[in-house]
């Protein structure tokens, strides 16, 4: 899976696709441990595309999440539609991941 | 009331490929809102059981989907021949990192009823959610 990303200094802003399902979560998964591997691991994973999202989508950002640590990083989450956010909450991942609704705010976070 | 009947090879693929059928089915139906995205999750969920836990030989096989959008609720029955279960699995959430375990939580927290009965060897999933649910 090709997922379109942003370099900002030491962050990446990386979009996630409108669906992220069972289906295509070993692409999404792959593509994200890829840019880690690669030494950005400093990730904003950007939501505002995201319409439909299962749990394993979720496991997607916290398999990511999880990556990105050991490697020293860090992620954060940006841009939610009310839906995924409620989605989100329920499972209580905005207790691991901060979560910011202004791409520079979540930039400035990551770089400091 | 309206009903949509599917067939779904038990595939990753093939679950979203029906979860979006059955999201457009109901959204020519008028449903709309928070109710149709937690439609979308609750299928895509029930079905991901089936495909990760269906322990048939080649996998989960044929499952079966009807969706029934009546005026106060919709109701979707889900069929498959795996394993039965023994007992719906519980409610609570997985730790925090855990990788998977949110399915049932899920299914749990954003349905109004989760009926489960096993008959001739094929196994019935029935799922209701309110229209107006908040």
């Amino acid at each position: 899976m090709n997922l379109n990303s942003q370099t900002q200094g030491n962050v990446d802003v990386v979009e996630l696709p409108p669906r992220l399902v069972m289906a295509d979560a070993p692409g999404a998964r792959n593509a994200l441990r890829e840019l880690i591997g690669q030494g950005r691991r400093r990730l904003v994973l950007d939501l505002g595309n995201v319409a439909y999202i299962d749990s394993s989508g979720l496991s997607v950002l916290i398999s990511t999440l999880k990556a990105a640590q050991a490697a020293q990083g860090e992620v954060v989450l940006l841009n939610p539609s009310a839906e995924v956010r409620a989605l989100i909450e329920l499972t209580r991942l905005h207790q691991v991941f901060e979560i910011f609704e202004d791409s520079a705010a979540a930039v400035t976070r990551l770089a400091s | 009331m309206s009903t949509l009947r599917l067939t779904l090879w038990g595939t990753p693929e093939e679950v979203a490929d029906g979860v979006a059928r059955i999201d457009a089915f109901c959204g020519e139906a008028g449903l709309a809102g928070p109710v149709r995205f937690r439609l979308q999750v609750c299928l895509a969920e029930a079905l991901n059981n089936i495909v990760e836990h269906g322990d048939r030989e080649g996998g989960a096989g044929p499952i079966g989907v009807a969706c029934r959008l009546g005026t106060r609720c919709l109701t979707l029955r889900i069929s498959d021949a795996a394993t039965s279960l023994a007992a719906l699995p519980g409610a609570e959430l997985p730790d925090l990192d855990a990788e998977s375990g949110r399915g049932w939580p899920i299914l749990h927290r954003w349905t109004d009823g989760i009926g489960y009965r096993r008959r001739a060897g094929v196994n019935r999933l029935y799922l209701t959610l309110r229209r107006d649910a908040a």
